[in-house]
């Protein structure tokens, strides 16, 4: 292990990892965000609306990130041309939207009928039934599985390299390129990625102890 | 109080309940039996339009409840942004008890006041305690709902509907799913509300119970309300033979 070329690195490795972690918290948000809307409308009464959200799932799970990345950003629709972070962000989001959907779908519909039923009964609105009633229980059913897909992101999030987006891999990449050492360069990156992931690992021990009904 | 006029109902056009009129005055403990497939917890579902009647008009105390069906049959949206005010007045207790089981007992009953009634949260807790209280479960207040036996759970499920200070409490066969030692303690609270004067509709097969706290009897079968009587006219009836079936069938199982 040559340290001197850890260190000479070390910058660059920091703001790469930082810009990973920047993209990956953002497409995070976003597909979380997206993908809710997109299973209720999966679950709504409308035939529009679900033959909509199928289409979603079925196409942007079906085809890879890296397309997605390659159209957003080199041959952008409508000519609108997006920085490399923002086509990064814009399409991981896209991507894992429709991953997140079909988990947040499973969680809401595994929610006890009864149980809504008795939120209805009581006399709360749909949208105080979603939030006080359905959601809180379907957050504890889906944290495993979609704390698994945020981990897939993460490690996925490599890809917006290709599109040019400084990102950790990047980084990698250059350093290895110009020293080809593979334990000083490549080696120390995937000690970087196993640590993100395992702040996500970390995090979904928490919520999962967290939000344990209290069974004693 | 409560009024149901020519409801019926059917699932994919097979007719499950046909021309039901049943007024139940305030005070007034209605009791619903009739065997299984009979309706009985199809009608009661209606009344709180948990099921959307296929036809028909409920009116809560004169005042018209308006619903609507979407496509899949459900009621609509908009419906259900506008039952608020006949849901908080009609109380239900449901056979599987239904509490909302990331939440303590406490929570279950401070939930509806809170959020539906924007009831302050001091206030609701202070009711919700003498509630507890009420059916002899204060002490279990911080619990939650898997942590309690059938009957208790059953008690929050009555409490929690009382916190919503209803005008009328449906009952759908409230003692069915509990363990038969059990039985008596849910009876018990059922009793004293009825004693204190609670509008209430009990759909149950607890005949004994049915005779000594109803003031009228709902006999149904196939979809149809039968005979309507006091418990003495219901239970010492002879000329209807299928209702006398019923009820020697029932006596029979309980002895």
């Amino acid at each position: 292990m040559n340290w001197d070329i850890i260190s000479g690195y070390g910058d660059m490795y920091l703001q790469g990892a930082l810009t990973t972690l920047k993209v990956c918290l953002l497409a995070i948000v976003f597909s979380t965000l997206l993908g809710f809307f997109i299973a209720l409308m999966r679950l709504s009464g409308s035939r529009i609306l679900r033959g909509i959200a199928f289409t979603y799932v079925w196409v942007f799970r079906g085809i890879p990130l890296m397309l997605v990345l390659f159209w957003l950003y080199y041959a952008p629709p409508f000519d609108i041309m997006l920085p490399a972070f923002v086509a990064g962000v814009v399409g991981m989001s896209i991507n894992s939207a429709s991953f997140k959907s079909e988990i947040i779908r499973a969680g809401l519909m595994s929610v006890n009928k009864g149980q809504l039923e008795a939120a209805e009964a009581i006399g709360m609105n749909p949208f105080q039934k979603m939030f006080k009633v359905r959601l809180p229980q379907a957050i504890r059913l889906v944290i495993p599985p979609y704390i698994n897909n945020c981990v897939i992101m993460m490690k996925e999030s490599a890809q917006v390299s290709i599109i040019t987006v400084p990102d950790l891999m990047m980084a990698a990449q250059k350093a290895y390129n110009s020293t080809y050492t593979v334990a000083e360069t490549l080696g120390v990156a995937g000690a970087v990625y196993l640590t993100l992931t395992s702040s996500l690992m970390l995090l979904q021990f928490i919520t999962e102890k967290k939000l344990r009904i209290n069974k004693h | 109080m409560i009024l149901v006029k020519g409801l019926k109902k059917s699932f994919r056009n097979k007719p499950v309940l046909s021309d039901i009129d049943l007024h139940v005055r305030e005070g007034e403990v209605v009791s619903i039996i009739g065997p299984s497939g009979a309706g009985k917890s199809t009608l009661l579902r209606c009344m709180n339009l948990l099921e959307v009647p296929s036809d028909g008009q409920i009116f809560l105390e004169n005042r018209p409840v308006h619903f609507r069906t979407n496509r899949q049959g459900k009621l609509s949206f908009r419906s259900q942004l506008q039952l608020t005010w006949y849901r908080t007045q009609v109380g239900m207790v449901f056979q599987h008890f239904n509490l909302w089981t990331h939440k303590t007992v406490l929570q279950n009953l401070i939930e509806g006041p809170c959020t539906v009634k924007k009831v302050p949260k001091a206030e609701a807790v202070k009711k919700a305690m003498a509630l507890l209280e009420k059916v002899g479960l204060a002490d279990k207040a911080h619990d939650y709902p898997g942590d309690l036996s059938g009957g208790q759970q059953q008690r929050v499920a009555i409490a929690r509907a009382l916190a919503m200070d209803p005008k009328v409490i449906l009952f759908d066969e409230p003692t069915s799913a509990l363990d038969p030692e059990l039985v008596h303690e849910v009876l018990d609270i059922m009793a004293k509300l009825a004693e204190e004067g609670m509008t209430m509709v009990i759909v149950t097969h607890e005949m004994n119970f049915a005779r000594r706290v109803s003031d009228r009897i709902v006999f149904m079968e196939k979809g149809a309300v039968k005979k309507i009587g006091t418990p003495d006219e219901i239970f010492n009836n002879k000329e209807d033979a299928r209702l006398h079936q019923f009820l020697r069938s029932m006596t029979h199982m309980a002895g």
